[in-house]
């Protein structure tokens, strides 16, 4: 099982331990619109969408994945599905999306998986990876030396 | 949130019609749907898009996982706010 050990990168004048607890699990990420779909337009001799970068922030609290909306929409993606989604004011429903994400220096292989599209609102974080993915890891918090160990 | 885009009235329709069928033969497994017309279930969801995409192209078509009852999903940081996140 390869292993990722990830030591967040930023701030120098932030020890290691706060700048893991400031930033939370990040992973860099690439999503894209999946290989079939690629497959059809290039048949179609259709322009291919360019892919989004970002950065994927680990949620353990999340169930799915979720995406920005806004930052996707130039992938030309179309719903397959509506997914009702728990919240304040109880369960509301979202489409939901099939896309690619890759995660360039990652041992986490490209994955074609249903995503969930929401309004993240601030910062720059591009998607959420949830449970849905990490059911197939093994993920270590190493809080004391600010890093932590992804493997898939 | 987003607003909810509109369509899957008809494929939903089509779905709850064999449910009880699909369920008797293939629980667990990703049904397709586009409009009332039933493509196939599938093993995964990527399959089942897969397929769906070589047989529609890129327009809106339901993938279903088929099983007794919806789940639910969550995503609290989604509706308390994202933690402060910068590469």
């Amino acid at each position: 099982m390869p292993v990722h050990n990830v030591h967040p990168l930023g701030n120098p004048n932030i020890s290691p331990p706060d700048l893991l607890f400031q930033l939370g699990l990040l992973l860099q990420v690439e999503i894209s619109i999946p290989q079939s779909l690629a497959s059809v337009l290039t048949a179609a001799s259709q322009p291919m969408p360019p892919v989004v970068v970002g950065s994927a922030l680990v949620d353990t609290g999340a169930t799915c994945c979720c995406v920005e909306e806004a930052r996707l929409q130039q992938l030309n993606l179309q719903p397959i599905g509506q997914v009702p989604m728990s919240g304040a004011a109880g369960p509301r429903i979202q489409n939901s999306y099939q896309a690619r994400l890759t995660f360039p220096g990652a041992p986490i292989p490209p994955l074609e998986i249903q995503v969930v599209w929401v309004q993240m609102h601030q910062g720059q974080t591009l998607c959420l990876i949830g449970r849905d993915v990490l059911r197939y890891c093994v993920l270590i918090y190493n809080g004391p030396q600010g890093s932590y160990t992804i493997a898939f | 949130m987003n607003e909810v885009k509109p369509g899957f009235q008809e494929e939903l329709k089509a779905f709850e019609s064999r449910k009880a069928e699909l369920l008797d033969v293939a629980e667990g497994r990703f049904a397709v749907f586009k409009g009332s017309e039933f493509l196939g279930v599938f093993d995964t969801p990527a399959a089942a898009y897969d397929a769906g995409v070589v047989k529609y192209g890129n327009v809106s078509f339901l993938l279903k996982q088929v099983r007794k009852e919806e789940r639910i999903e969550h995503a609290p940081a989604i509706f308390w706010g994202i933690p402060h996140a910068c590469p």
